[in-house]
């Protein structure tokens, strides 16, 4: 679970975060040594239904 | 049960091609789509997209389409079989987006000239939407030798097509729900 919850860019409604994926070949994006890849926090708005990503921590 | 927020579930035609049959499919199962309540749904031609040949991968695509795919809750892609495998072009445009995807449903209606209905785009499609983070239905809608089943102006020929789609929307639709409600409540 993300330390801090993320804030919905569209109608600041506090996010679900309800997945992490590994993304290959993100452009600049810090490689987590253990995946191979970048570590990412999916979230969604359970008020309008945004989804937005971030890097985990 | 209808939903607070209207269930978003855009139908994907996934061909540029001159003539393509699969335009007749993507209306109908479009149209089938618009009968439901609680459902908004929009018809995104892979061919009107913009689209850079220069680039690849997330975040490259068109931004429309990627504002489509983010308020999805399932998509819906209408797949002609090219060499056993979906069109590159749509392959292209699916490889734009990522977090847009994530736990939403999809379902795939498969288009072919031949007898074997699409199965091949069908299986080969499979493993591409599961590493995007899409969860599959198990139904499908399969038009085979799609010439018998359209005619040239795209009137159906055989009614069998509007049961099999709504059984196969009545799942996509189960899934899209459930998963909304995982996407926003369940935290991993």
């Amino acid at each position: 679970m993300a330390a801090s919850p993320m804030r919905c860019p569209e109608c600041g409604a506090t996010m679900n975060q309800h997945a992490e994926k590994i993304v290959y070949g993100g452009r600049g994006l810090r490689t987590d040594p253990d995946f191979g890849g970048t570590l990412e926090e999916m979230h969604a708005c359970p008020r309008c239904g945004y989804v937005a990503s971030r890097p985990a921590n | 049960m209808a939903e607070a927020r209207p269930l978003s579930i855009p139908v994907v035609l996934g061909t540029a091609r001159k003539g393509r049959m699969s335009a007749h499919a993507a209306r109908l199962v479009h149209e089938e789509l618009q009968k439901r309540d609680g459902v908004i749904t929009e018809l995104i031609d892979v061919g009107s997209l913009t689209v850079m040949l220069d680039d690849n991968g997330q975040g490259t695509g068109d931004p429309a389409f990627a504002a489509s795919m983010n308020r999805a809750d399932a998509i819906i892609l209408v797949a002609p079989e090219y060499n056993h495998a979906m069109p590159g072009l749509l392959k292209h445009v699916l490889d734009s987006c990522l977090q847009e995807y994530i736990h939403k449903a999809a379902g795939i209606v498969a288009v072919s000239a031949g007898p074997f209905g699409g199965t091949r785009v069908i299986e080969t499609t499979l493993p591409v939407l599961r590493e995007l983070g899409l969860a599959t239905i198990f139904w499908d809608v399969n038009f085979g030798s799609v010439g018998k089943v359209f005619d040239d102006k795209g009137a159906l020929l055989d009614a069998s097509f509007i049961r099999r789609t709504d059984k196969f929307l009545s799942e996509l639709l189960w899934m899209a729900k459930t998963l909304r409600y995982g996407r926003e409540h369940i935290t991993v």
